[in-house]
């Protein structure tokens, strides 16, 4: 049996289209003939399930966590849409909105066996472990921002937090990851405010670290979604993004896509139709796709070639 | 180690995130793509750099695209950066200070300094802060010797000459024989003034200050407050509000927007200083299509000039490319444009606009 691919889309900020985009990309794939499983992480506010049409599952998350069922498969539910399914997010259950660190890891594995061709795990707002080690999990991992400050200030302190993250659980050392967790604080005694300073830092250690380095950087490699963009201008948000990302935190951000701002978007959320089924020859629709294909290839957007 | 000296580490490719081989044509592009991330007001930027960051990235990326994009000092910096010289990588002289620098010293400097009367060397190099900056590091752009006014023309303008991309048929001088070639020799740095004197002979004492290149554009725009570039430093230094609680917020920023562009171009106008005068030696008369290579010599996005000059894009635009059609008809529009145009670049502003305007008869 194969690991199915797993994709992560977070952003930090709530509201930003998240599910939108994590229902739409299951739809995309599904139609083009894979299985595919939606997993709800956000577990403190589910509702992915609406973005899809389905009515509240009788099964979701809380019940695998709760040992309810012992297979992550038997949460799934079918979704109008044939060879897509979905796990719905933890409902009512306050407790498993923070669920213990056995839990989350059983979770975890749980995941990465489950039958299908592609997992999608659509994230919950903020930056909490759970979140951090959910959309860590993935590659892909797709980050949503819309042109907004807090949407975008989020996002960047979500791509810290996980980066942070990533590099202090693979640290060599574990001088180095106390060096990592200080650093973490902006007031550290080493001067270092960016996450860029902290790899030249750690590139400058008398240990060699410099493959560790590189390999930290290289395989961290969050991609980006502009979505509600209400101008064509509002695209160079992405590319800037993608810039000061590179300057600030000495990490590659993929541009892959943007989605533009329509009342169609709002109209299909309202009327629990997806996009992709009731939509398909909206630009939108189109914009979606473009953003799936990217994804599976491994594509990123040309700042000549869209502006 | 601050997050600029990290960034003045890197080398000019690293800093317009280019590879070693990318073309002028990416150079151009990544530039303009960095000016825009970096500009003041960003979404992308704001949340992660001060202003005093953003100020001294901007400065880092205009050096970098300035000599990046001439294939003569592209390859004396590769050549550089080849032998592993620690010139170019070497963080230069505390950057606080050279934000300083470019705040009040400079003015004050120029202020001071009798116009044309002034040894040159001393203007240049001992006086005035933020060219020798340039001149400390060995930029390939500013070399320190180039700025001897006894080299002349002929010495300093050698290698940069045929670097400007223009094409030769449109510089000759035919319409105004001489100008250039005979008077630019005695004085070569204050060009502007001396290619004025066979089109103006009785120069007003309003206008004999306008070609003085050193005079800071703010110093220009009467309705500013006497020291907007020195008041600049204490409000943009403040983190910026993402949503502006009032009107009068809305107008500060505004201001401090206003402010940190004028700011730039006064950086741009004086880094291409050295390479706009050579190039305004091989000019004859100011055209829509010379007017266009300056701007792009001091690496002005034409975005800047519209928001100094307050005249709408489309009109720059319309104006470089000498198509009057889509201008207001009144021909006093055209002028007013011209005017603002040429003293946002620091260009005499009555040869420019007699140049420009005399080709065009029937609006005279």
């Amino acid at each position: 049996m194969t690991r199915p691919k797993i994709w992560a889309i977070g952003g930090g900020k709530g509201g930003v289209g998240k599910s939108l985009l994590t229902g739409n990309l299951g739809i995309n794939l599904s139609q083009a003939g894979k299985k595919v499983i939606l997993i709800d992480g956000d577990l403190g506010g589910a509702n992915l399930h609406t973005c899809l049409g389905v009515a509240n599952p009788d099964v979701s998350l809380s019940d695998f966590m709760t040992r309810q069922v012992e297979h992550l498969s038997e949460a799934a539910v079918e979704t109008p849409v044939p060879n897509l399914k979905l796990i719905s997010g933890a409902q009512d259950i306050l407790s498993i909105a923070n669920p213990k660190h056995a839990q989350k890891m059983r979770f975890l594995r749980a995941v990465q066996t489950l039958e299908a061709d592609y997992v999608l795990l659509d994230l919950g707002a903020g930056s909490n472990f759970n979140t951090l080690d959910f959309f860590l999990l993935a590659k892909p991992q797709v980050i949503v921002v819309i042109p907004e400050p807090t949407s975008i200030e989020n996002a960047y302190r979500f791509i810290k937090s996980a980066f942070y993250r990533r590099i202090r659980h693979a640290s060599p050392t574990s001088q180095i990851r106390d060096l990592i967790n200080e650093t973490m604080d902006k007031n550290n005694r080493y001067g270092i405010r960016t996450p860029h300073e902290l790899l030249t830092h750690l590139r400058n250690m008398e240990e060699d670290l410099d493959a560790f380095v590189d390999q930290q950087v290289n395989a961290f490699r969050p991609k980006l979604v502009l979505n509600q963009i209400r101008s064509r201008s509002d695209i160079r948000i992405g590319f800037a993004m993608e810039n000061a990302c590179a300057k600030y935190f000495g990490i590659h951000l993929d541009f892959v896509g943007y989605v533009d701002y329509s009342d169609i978007v709002w109209q299909s959320v309202v009327q629990r139709q997806p996009l992709l089924i009731h939509h398909t020859h909206s630009p939108i629709t189109q914009k979606i796709k473009n953003v799936c294909e990217n994804l599976l290839k491994n594509r990123k957007l040309e700042p000549q070639k869209v502006m | 180690m601050t997050t600029q000296e990290a960034f003045v580490e890197e080398d000019y490719y690293d800093v317009l995130n280019i590879p070693k081989h990318a073309t002028t044509d990416e150079v151009e592009r990544a530039y303009k793509l960095a000016y825009q991330t970096f500009n003041s007001n960003s979404l992308a930027t704001y949340s992660l750099f001060s202003d005093e960051e953003n100020d001294a990235i901007l400065r880092k990326i205009t050096r970098a695209y300035m000599t990046l994009k001439d294939p003569v000092t592209r390859s004396r910096y590769d050549e550089e950066l080849h032998c592993g010289s620690s010139a170019y990588t070497k963080p230069e002289p505390a950057h606080a200070s050279e934000q300083e620098n470019l705040e009040s010293p400079a003015f004050e400097d120029f202020k001071q300094s009798p116009m044309s009367s002034v040894p040159i060397q001393q203007t240049e190099a001992n006086l005035d802060p933020p060219q020798s900056i340039y001149n400390a590091s060995p930029h390939p752009l500013f070399p320190p010797q180039s700025i001897k006014p006894a080299d002349g023309p002929v010495s300093s303008g050698e290698t940069h000459l045929d670097q400007i991309p223009l094409p030769a048929t449109s510089i000759a001088p035919s319409t105004s024989p001489g100008t250039a070639s005979e008077t630019m020799e005695e004085t070569p740095i204050f060009i502007v003034k001396s290619m004025r004197k066979p089109e103006t002979p009785t120069p007003t004492s309003e206008t004999r200050r306008e070609p003085e290149t050193p005079i800071p554009a703010s110093e220009k725009i009467p309705q500013q407050s006497e020291t907007p570039v020195l008041s600049t430093d204490k409000p943009t230094s403040l983190p910026e509000p993402a949503q502006p609680q009032s009107a009068y917020e809305m107008s500060q920023l505004q201001a401090n927007e206003r402010n940190r562009n004028r700011k730039l171009l006064m950086y741009k106008n004086r880094a291409s200083k050295e390479k706009a005068q050579e190039f305004l030696e091989s000019i004859g008369m100011f055209t829509g299509e010379i007017l266009q290579h300056i701007r792009e010599l001091k690496a002005i996005a034409i975005e800047e000039v519209a928001k100094e000059t307050c005249v709408r894009q489309v009109y720059l635009e319309a104006l470089e490319q000498d198509d009057l059609s889509q201008l207001p008809s009144a021909p006093i529009y055209l002028k007013s444009f011209l005017k603002s145009y040429a003293r946002c670049l620091e260009l005499p502003i009555d040869k420019v606009t007699d140049d420009y305007l005399s080709r065009f008869k029937n609006l005279k």
